[in-house]
Order: C-alpha cells, then sequence, then structure tokens
C-alpha cells in the first residue's frame, strides 16, 4: 500500500506558509488517538488505465507525492499557485480551511470541519462517493473525482457554475439521499462549493497524471524525482513543469463556467408553469392568437376594432394585431394541449429519440442494461471490456480497490413526477437541450427547435397527470377500506 | 526490402536541423502488414436488442477484434508516430496542408459506425452523420477535447471541431444501441494509420529521420508482443523505433500475439 509522504519540506508547490504550525494545529483538533485522515489514492482508475502502462511503486509513490504537494491534505487543504490562473478565486482557502478538518467551531461559534459533518458519510474523505453509507444507498453518492456533474446549466462535460452547485445544496436532489442544507448559513454553503470544486479538481487532476503516467513512463523513469533537485535542476524542473501544465489546464476549465451557459430561451407564449390541472385553471377564459408570422399573443379579452383585434391582459395591457395577420384565435387551454401533443409526437419520434430509452409509455423501461460513465470507465468501456454481470473474477478484483457493486443506470421513469434536477420548466428544459453528463441521456439534436424542446418539456411535465400515471381508482379505495 | 530498427542519435538531430529547411527535407513512407499469430477467432454475431426491425437485417459482429478468417489479417489496428509531451510533432507534408482544417467524416451506418476507426489531426473537425432509418446518439469519450453526447436523428449530421491531440483514442459509443461502439484518434500530426481488412497499413510522406511508432489495438491497448522477421519481440508500450529515409520501409509481415487480447 501507499504511504502519502508527511513532514514535506522540499515540497516545490508549498508556499513558504506556516504549514507546519497549521499541522501541529490539526492533530491537536484530531486528537492522538487516530492518525489524521488522508486523501486515497484513485486505485480504481490507476487499474482500469493498466491496459495503456502500468506504474512502478515508486512513480505511484510520486503520483502521491505531487498531489500532496499540490493539493495538501484533508486536514490542510492547499490550493495549487500558478501563474496566469486565479486558483483562490476557484477555490478560496479560506472557504476550504473552513470546510475542511475535524468537526468543530471556533471561539466566536462558527463551525469549521462542514465537510466532515455533513458530506463525508456519503461522498468519502477523498470524494469518491464512497463513504461508509455509499453501498447501502441508491443511486451512490457522486464521486466527484471525475469533475462529471449532472444537475447543471453548462452543456456537455463542462464544469457546473457556482450557482449551480450551490443550487443543489440548496434543494438537495429529489428522489435520491442527497437532502437540503438549506439551513446552513451562506457562508457554510459557499465553503462548501468551493470544497467540492476543489476535490473535483484534484480528482481531475490525479486522473490526467495517471493517464499521462501510464502511457509515458518507462520504469525507470520518474514523475517527479526529488534527488534531481539537486543534481539535474533542469530534469527536475522539466517534471515540475509536465505536472503544473496538467494543473494549469483543468484550472482553466474552472476559471468562469458561466461564459459557456446559453441562454434558455423564454417560453413560448402561453405555456404555463404548472401541471395540467393547474394550467386548465389557469387558463380559464384566457384566450390566444397566433399571427400568420409565428408570434402568439395572450389575454384574457379580446375584442375587434378598427381591422384590428386587441388582446387586453388581465393587467390592463394591451397588445394590437391586424386581424389580415391573425392566423387563428381560440382558447389558450387548447393551445397548451397543442404544445403537448407536439411534444407526445416527438417523444417518439427519431429526431428526439426519446422513447427509445425512456420507452414509449415513459417508464423508464426502454433502455436498462446500460451503466452511467463511473461505472462503464471500469467495466463496460474497459479494454478489454468487462460485463458486471458475468465477469465475476475482473469485478471483484476492482471492488477490492474501492469501487462500489455496479448497478444498471435507469432512464428516469417520467410519470413519476419526481425530477432529480428540478421540477422547474428551465430544469427540464436544460436536461432535454443540454443532455445529462456522466449518463447515456444525449443532448437534443439542433434539429429540434426551442419550440421543440419547450413542447417536450411540457409533454414530459403532463406526464404524471395522465390517467395511466394515476394509480386505479378501486386499488386506492380498496387501501383506504384497509 | 529496406530494414532498420537501430535509433541513430545524428539522425535525429540531423532531422531536427533539417526540419527547418524546407528544400532539405526528405520525405519516406512507412508500410507493414499484421498479422493475427494463431488460428483467427471467430467473429461473434451481436445479440440485436434495439430496433430489431432495422438493425437485425445486417448481420452484425463484435468488431473488437477483427481477423480476416482467409489470411489472418489483423484489421483496425491504429499505428501513429509518437511524442514525447513536450516534444515537436514531426513536420507536416506540404500535401497534408490542404486537408487540415478539413471535415472528417464518421457515419451512423447500418446501426454501426463506419468506419471503425476515424482519425483526425487536431484542428480538424469531425462530422458526425446517420444514414440510418432509426435515431442514433454518439457519445465521444475523449480526455483532453471535450466529451461529447448529442443526439443525432435519421438523416442529419452534427459537427465537432477536435483542437488537441488526445494521448490516447477516445470511445465513441451511442447509447441506444449498446453494442456500437468504435475509436476516435486525434494527434496534433498527419501521421495515423489504420489497418484494412487484411492487416495491411502505410504512413505516406513521413518526413525523414527517427521516430517512435507506436501500435494500438482496441482490445489488446499496446500491442507489445509481436514477431518480427521471425524474432519475438517486445513492443514496450507498442513502441517501436524506426529510421524513415527517403523511399519506402517496408516491415513485412509482422505476427501479433494472441496474448494481447486475453483479459
Amino acid at each position: 500500500m501507499v504511504m502519502v509522504m508527511r513532514g514535506f519540506w522540499a515540497n516545490p508547490f508549498a508556499r513558504p506558509v506556516a504549514a507546519g504550525l497549521l499541522a501541529v494545529v490539526a492533530l491537536l483538533a484530531a486528537g492522538c488517538s487516530s492518525p489524521p485522515p488522508d486523501f486515497k489514492l484513485n486505485l480504481v482508475y490507476l487499474k482500469a488505465e493498466e491496459r495503456n502502462g502500468t506504474l512502478t511503486e515508486t512513480q505511484v509513490q510520486e503520483l502521491a507525492d505531487a498531489l500532496e504537494g499540490l493539493f495538501g491534505t484533508p486536514d490542510n487543504p492547499q490550493v495549487p499557485q500558478l501563474e496566469g490562473v486565479d486558483a483562490v478565486a476557484i477555490m478560496n482557502p479560506d472557504y476550504l480551511r473552513k470546510a475542511a478538518g475535524a468537526v468543530g467551531s471556533d471561539e466566536l461559534g462558527r463551525a469549521h470541519g462542514l465537510y466532515r459533518k455533513h458530506c463525508v458519510h456519503c461522498h468519502g474523505v477523498t470524494g469518491d462517493g464512497a463513504g461508509p453509507t455509499a453501498e447501502f444507498l441508491n443511486p451512490y453518492p457522486r464521486d466527484y473525482r471525475r469533475g462529471t456533474f449532472k444537475f447543471k446549466s453548462t452543456p456537455g462535460e463542462n464544469p457546473p457554475t457556482h450557482a449551480d452547485l450551490k443550487r443543489v445544496l440548496i434543494e438537495g436532489i429529489n428522489g435520491t439521499s442527497m437532502p437540503s442544507f438549506r439551513l446552513l448559513d451562506d457562508d457554510e454553503l459557499e465553503a462548501l462549493v468551493h470544497y467540492v470544486r476543489y476535490l473535483a479538481i484534484r480528482g481531475r487532476v490525479e486522473r490526467a497524471l495517471i493517464r499521462s503516467s501510464v502511457s509515458e513512463l518507462e520504469p525507470d523513469m520518474h514523475l517527479l524525482d526529488f534527488a534531481l533537485a539537486q543534481t539535474d535542476p533542469a530534469e527536475f524542473k522539466s517534471q515540475l513543469d509536465f505536472i503544473l501544465g496538467e494543473v494549469e489546464s483543468e484550472l482553466k476549465r474552472w476559471e468562469n463556467p458561466d461564459t459557456l451557459v446559453q441562454p434558455v430561451p423564454n417560453a413560448p407564449a402561453g405555456w404555463h408553469a404548472e401541471g395540467q390541472e393547474a394550467q386548465r385553471a389557469e387558463a380559464a377564459g384566457q384566450w390566444s392568437v397566433l399571427t400568420t408570422d409565428g408570434r402568439v399573443l395572450v389575454g384574457s379579452k379580446v375584442t375587434e376594432a378598427d381591422g384590428e383585434l386587441v388582446v387586453e391582459t388581465a393587467g390592463g395591457q394591451t397588445q394590437r394585431v391586424a386581424v389580415a395577420d391573425v392566423e387563428e384565435r381560440k382558447p389558450l387551454d387548447e393551445l397548451m394541449e397543442q404544445y403537448i401533443a407536439r411534444g407526445k409526437e416527438l417523444f417518439s419520434g427519431n429526431v428526439a429519440n426519446c422513447a427509445q430509452c425512456h420507452g414509449t409509455l415513459a417508464l423508464g423501461d426502454g433502455q436498462v442494461t446500460d451503466y452511467d460513465e463511473w461505472t462503464a470507465e471500469w467495466t463496460t468501456k474497459n479494454n478489454p471490456p468487462i460485463n458486471p454481470k458475468t465477469d465475476i473474477n475482473r469485478v471483484d478484483a476492482f471492488r477490492a480497490l474501492g469501487a462500489l457493486p455496479p448497478r444498471n443506470i435507469r432512464p428516469r421513469n417520467l410519470r413519476m413526477g419526481i425530477y432529480r434536477g428540478g421540477r422547474r420548466p428551465v430544469d427540464i428544459y436544460l436536461r432535454i437541450k443540454n443532455g445529462i453528463a456522466g449518463t447515456p441521456m444525449p443532448a437534443a439534436s439542433s434539429k429540434l427547435t426551442d419550440l421543440d424542446v419547450w413542447a417536450l418539456v411540457a409533454y414530459v411535465r403532463s406526464l404524471p397527470y395522465e390517467p395511466i400515471s394515476q394509480p386505479p381508482r378501486d386499488a386506492a379505495f380498496q387501501r383506504d377500506r384497509l | 526490402m529496406m530494414r532498420s530498427w537501430t535509433c541513430l542519435a545524428a539522425t535525429a538531430i540531423f532531422c531536427l536541423l533539417s526540419a527547418t529547411s524546407v528544400e532539405a527535407q526528405q520525405w519516406g513512407s512507412l508500410k507493414g502488414r499484421l498479422v493475427y499469430d494463431g488460428t483467427p477467432p471467430k467473429a461473434i454475431p451481436i445479440n440485436v436488442t434495439k430496433d430489431v426491425e432495422f438493425c437485425g437485417k445486417f448481420g452484425l459482429v463484435d468488431e473488437e477484434l477483427t481477423v480476416n478468417p482467409e489470411n489472418a489479417g489483423l484489421a483496425n489496428v491504429v499505428i501513429w508516430i509518437y511524442v514525447k509531451t513536450g516534444d515537436a510533432p514531426p513536420a507536416a507534408h506540404p500535401l497534408f496542408e490542404e486537408a487540415k482544417g478539413a471535415r472528417i467524416k464518421i457515419d451512423n451506418k447500418m446501426c454501426r459506425f463506419e468506419p471503425h476507426v476515424v482519425t483526425l489531426r487536431a484542428g480538424q473537425s469531425l462530422e458526425i452523420h446517420n444514414s440510418d432509418a432509426v435515431g442514433h446518439n454518439t457519445k465521444i469519450d475523449t480526455f483532453v477535447n471535450p466529451p461529447i453526447n448529442y443526439t443525432v436523428p435519421s438523416g442529419q449530421k452534427i459537427e465537432q471541431k477536435y483542437e488537441q491531440a488526445e494521448r490516447l483514442p477516445a470511445a465513441v459509443s451511442c447509447s441506444i444501441h449498446p453494442w456500437m461502439k468504435s475509436w476516435l484518434v486525434v494527434q496534433d500530426h498527419p501521421y495515423v494509420a489504420v489497418t484494412d481488412k487484411d492487416g495491411n497499413f502505410e504512413l505516406k510522406n513521413v518526413p525523414a529521420g527517427t521516430w517512435t511508432f507506436q501500435f494500438w489495438q482496441e482490445r489488446s491497448g499496446f500491442v507489445d508482443q509481436v514477431t518480427v522477421d521471425g524474432q519475438a519481440t517486445e513492443w514496450k508500450r507498442g513502441r517501436v523505433d524506426l529510421e524513415i529515409k527517403a523511399g519506402e520501409l517496408d516491415l513485412g509481415t509482422i505476427k501479433v500475439a494472441p496474448e494481447n487480447f486475453t483479459d
């Protein structure tokens, strides 16, 4: 097993801070009976990459040392300092200290050790999603080390925005074991967001170093050989630059995820925010006017004057359109029904392709044998692939290194009305438009217009209200009788 | 048959110098044939579980290890010039200039990806088509470039640009049809070849000099146990140093040990 070197005086990454003093404080806080917790190496990934090459024990030790030099320890997190990237904005050391370390509070009653207080039981000290409770939860807690987050506003595998991460903390994740942390004060939430980013970045740098090391390093080569600092400074610098290069490209990804967010176009006029029943209530007495150039005007009152239709909202605002330009004029809930019908058609069609996985009835039964990326990368996407159901010995070899038992990822049953990424229309819009990173859910084709996506959102949100989604009436009656 | 397995430091230096003066640059090619050193394994039919009425009619087989039953030719081995991190990639022959920003096509066709291995030079774009009557999605797990996962409706195409080289081939898959798998190679030079159905490959217009060539296959990872000239050899991490001179370097038939492909 690999030991992480302590008392790392020759650490080339560390700034001359009072690291020693901090370590002493951390030791006192943790008590003397148990050793301070360590970040675990990503042995599962190291093994999954075996086909591309293996590392010697020395190289693995160097990897662990490099990571500790760059990111510190769970009790004493550090932020790698690089020119040209504002690492502190991404991982604020004050916040990291507040989130890290043992649970406690200072003399002013300000809590620290927040991660270990609130998160570690499920997400683990290393952020590997393999805390003590993990195996008993379904879905498993998130392993941050891929840097892949599902419920976010940025497309693809891009990092989530600050607001995305915070929203998950505040709202929790419906239908999973992730609770809401709404009761934490804002500073505490901020600290945890920074710490989750820190664990994700640390995990991704580790993966990048593993990936490059296994395919680059011959057994007699070094990832980072400190002896060279004296004997061959030029070679030492090139080793260091290589490592820092990986850190830099990772940090750059996180610099400003907000710029990657595509604005969500407004829902079409006449589009209601809540389920079908609410739609009907809200739409009662409302009218929609469709124009020949594709605009939709909505109001509670429509009158005709001087060859124009005057559409008046309940608030008294008016819009006018020439009668000649009016395509159609009808009650609003009919319009909403049209969106839902359009969504239903798209759902089973071969442009949106929803039914392929979610099933023709949207019960989530179309494709039930797939795996998420966290599992697939060491099983079905390994070389040669591991079938988790039959290659038991190979699965066990990974299990021994900390992998959780593989489970299939199920497409969402859309009739349940439970939406992990949030139930707001915009949440569902983003899931459809961008796909869900780390899962088989792809991003929508550009052949789907904004209106199409909104129509799908309308259909998806109407599904739990359809009769077949509801339990049969007499069954419910029997339950009542019992 | 011209053959040279030794790495000459002097040649490498010569090459570095000559890269700056175009007139002095000489170009050569490398060719060879990879065969499976054993009884060719039988193609394993795919159990089509999705869109059976469409995908079921193509007689799909698992392409993870494709050996020609007639001549043992090993298909879909990828060969590229390996460039150590920090080193400059080999100079591209002027003939490659035109294709620099080109769009390279991969097609979802008959419920498989065509080609099975698609190769790109950094800066080129991948055009992902769907010629099938059914919908597909294409998921590409790149490591350096942003990974993607898009639905590709029937008859449509999408485009993705690849700016950076990938150290290793990236898996391309379709979540709807789980058997569909292929590979994307992105290097920052044009010297990448894939063996054809008979195991043949050729890298043309390689700048003269000594280069490290890397051999990779999806099931084996790096191809490291080979027999060259009747001599069992280990190519560590699938790498071999070869000197390219003006003209053609023919490696002849390289036998690839079945042990490369075992679990």
